[in-house]
């Protein structure tokens, strides 16, 4: 469950987000819209923990997350959030299993289970055959489902895409829409910042939120 | 240890690997500097204890308005008196102006049968066993004595004296290689000659030389010529042994590393703020914050890519460092210790590990190489990510 509740987030000279409230339950898909500038990225990142509210509380799966200290901060994300970003965010000199494998690298979890975890995520997103070439010798759909993949590597409950389609053509559109609804199938919770119409009347989104300044 | 985040290190490594090749090239010619300076200051401090072996136990020269003056003979008479002192003899010797070579060579008077000398005599002269057969004599280092031989063509060397008349004196032997350091410009004569070369007349000495039978003593007993003779400058054998050791030391050693160090060291902070947190490794540390990396995390990443290329460079310097100065005796950086005089001694480096200081060298640029990439990783972890993931 994420809820915003009259959150403001302000920098020295501008106000991304002013006074805003929100509220989704728990394996809800909700696609935030709104013109660039309005904000969703804004959104996106304060869910996360990525960046603090100025005021207002912030509560993602029964933690606020407005005031968490840095090192606590990464730990929500590790295990609660699974980030997906417009431009990919792939560390180009790594392969992509290496990618793929990063968040699992401070845990516990044993290299042979990590690339055991990576290779089942590759299988389902098409990309198996990919796994140890580098990510920046990848075309834009597959450097996307590379992406795709680490944010679920930790299998967290929520996963947050911001413009995930505003680098990929229709038909691989059509392929990341399926990807979401296989996540809402297994219960995740859904965050999808776009301004794409495509995305928006697809259906998956069980709710459109408009944030207009 | 977190074998995954050494594994990303190691691949974050190999990703950007022209940067952190330059910065291993930098460290190690950093550390192989400083090893090369200390193999060579420990080296030489060895070799000189050879020649300070010979050195009084304690040595009293006339000192006058911070001007060393010749001391009278007669004052050996009283110092022998002193309980624990086990004999007491003049000391003559003074610099030559060699004008040929443009150096001064340092002429000492000697009796080379005295008991004082015989055992560091055998151990600097070789073939001495001819100085028995001549009134008058000189004892020279090898290359000095090669260079007389080729300037005039003769195995004897004409001293200018005082009142403009000359002395030749046969050039009898010379000293052994291991003492070839103090030793290069250095020339043992007769008492004799050595006065004569000097101008020193009868009844005066350039240093009264002090023995004493036990070492525990030598304190005490200067002190006693010290209060017995206010007007003179009484030192014992391991002043003059710390002096020496301090010349090499700090004269050249230390300014050598400080100077490359701060250079070296400062090329690299200067390097990796220019281009070490630019845009792409802001971006990285913002990714892995994303994914969920703690700072900590961040840092121990960062960590083990300084102490792989820290290690890295290490291991790479100190085998060359020692390659350079005991393989190939230290071209050029021991010439820097020990002067470029044409007369330069030629002798073989010993053998020494300074450990204590090897270890000092990679305490103290380890550090200052990993705070420059520490740091500002650290700052980009605590800092907001949002703009960088954009």
């Amino acid at each position: 469950m994420i809820k915003f509740t009259a959150v403001t987030k302000k920098y020295k000279d501008i106000t991304p987000l002013d006074n805003f409230s929100m509220e989704i339950s728990a394996g809800e898909t909700v696609i935030l819209s709104g013109r660039s500038g309005s904000g969703k990225t804004t959104v996106l990142s304060l869910t996360a923990a990525l960046t603090r509210p100025t005021s207002g509380s912030i509560e993602v799966n029964g933690r606020q997350t407005a005031k968490l200290p840095e090192e606590f901060a990464a730990l929500f994300r590790r295990e609660s959030v699974g980030m997906i970003f417009q431009n990919y965010n792939l560390l180009p000199n790594l392969s992509a299993i290496d990618n793929i494998t990063i968040p699992l690298l401070p845990t516990k979890i044993t290299m042979k289970q990590q690339n055991e975890r990576a290779c089942v995520l590759m299988e389902k997103l098409g990309i198996a055959d990919k796994a140890k070439t580098a990510v920046n010798r990848l075309s834009g759909g597959e450097q996307q489902r590379v992406a795709i993949a680490r944010a679920l590597i930790n299998n967290p409950p929520v996963i947050l895409a911001d413009e995930p389609t505003s680098s990929l053509d229709a038909k691989l559109t059509d392929t990341l829409l399926e990807i979401f609804a296989a996540m809402k199938a297994e219960g995740k919770t859904l965050l999808i910042a776009t301004h794409d119409r495509a995305v928006a009347e697809s259906g998956i989104a069980d709710r459109i939120i408009g944030i207009e300044k | 240890m977190k074998a995954g985040l050494l594994e990303f290190a190691l691949c974050s490594m190999a990703g950007r690997r022209s940067k952190f090749i330059f910065v291993y090239i930098i460290l190690s010619l950093l550390m192989i500097l400083c090893f090369s300076v200390f193999f060579v200051t420990a080296s030489l401090r060895a070799e000189s204890s050879y020649t300070a072996d010979a050195l009084p136990d304690i040595s009293v020269t006339m000192n006058k308005g911070g001007r060393n003056e010749l001391i009278s003979t007669s004052r050996i008479e009283d110092i022998i008196l002193l309980p624990g002192v086990k004999y007491a003899e003049p000391a003559y010797f003074g610099l030559y102006r060699f004008d040929y070579l443009k150096a001064n060579l340092t002429v000492v008077g000697i009796d080379p049968f005295a008991e004082q000398y015989s055992e560091a005599f055998e151990n600097a002269v070789e073939q001495n066993k001819n100085i028995l057969s001549h009134d008058r004599w000189m004892i020279t280092g090898q290359k000095l004595a090669e260079t007389i031989d080729a300037i005039y063509n003769k195995k004897a060397f004409s001293f200018s004296q005082p009142d403009g008349n000359y002395i030749e004196l046969p050039i009898v032997g010379t000293f052994a290689p291991q003492s070839q350091m103090m030793s290069a410009s250095a020339v043992l004569t007769d008492v004799q000659s050595a006065k004569e070369i000097l101008g020193i007349p009868d009844g005066k000495a350039v240093q009264i030389s002090v023995y004493t039978g036990n070492p525990e003593e030598t304190d005490t007993i200067a002190q006693k010529i010290a209060a017995m003779f206010p007007d003179t400058k009484v030192e014992t054998k391991e002043i003059k042994q710390t002096a020496v050791s301090n010349l090499f030391d700090f004269s050249s050693g230390i300014f050598m590393l400080v100077f490359a160090v701060s250079l070296f060291t400062f090329f690299i902070i200067v390097f990796d703020r220019a281009s070490g947190l630019n845009m792409e490794e802001r971006k990285e540390i913002a990714v892995l914050k994303a994914v969920g990396y703690t700072p900590s995390d961040i840092i121990t990443v960062r960590f083990y890519e300084t102490l792989i290329t820290a290690v890295s460079a290490f291991i790479t310097a100190l085998p060359v460092a020692m390659f350079y100065v005991y393989g190939l005796q230290a071209p050029f950086l021991k010439s820097i210790f020990i002067g470029f005089s044409y007369i330069r001694p030629e002798f073989i480096l010993p053998f020494v590990f300074p450990a204590k200081e090897i270890a000092l060298t990679f305490m103290v640029t380890v550090p200052v190489y990993a705070a420059s990439i520490i740091i500002p990783a650290w700052k980009a972890s605590i800092t907001d990510a949002q703009e960088s993931l954009r």
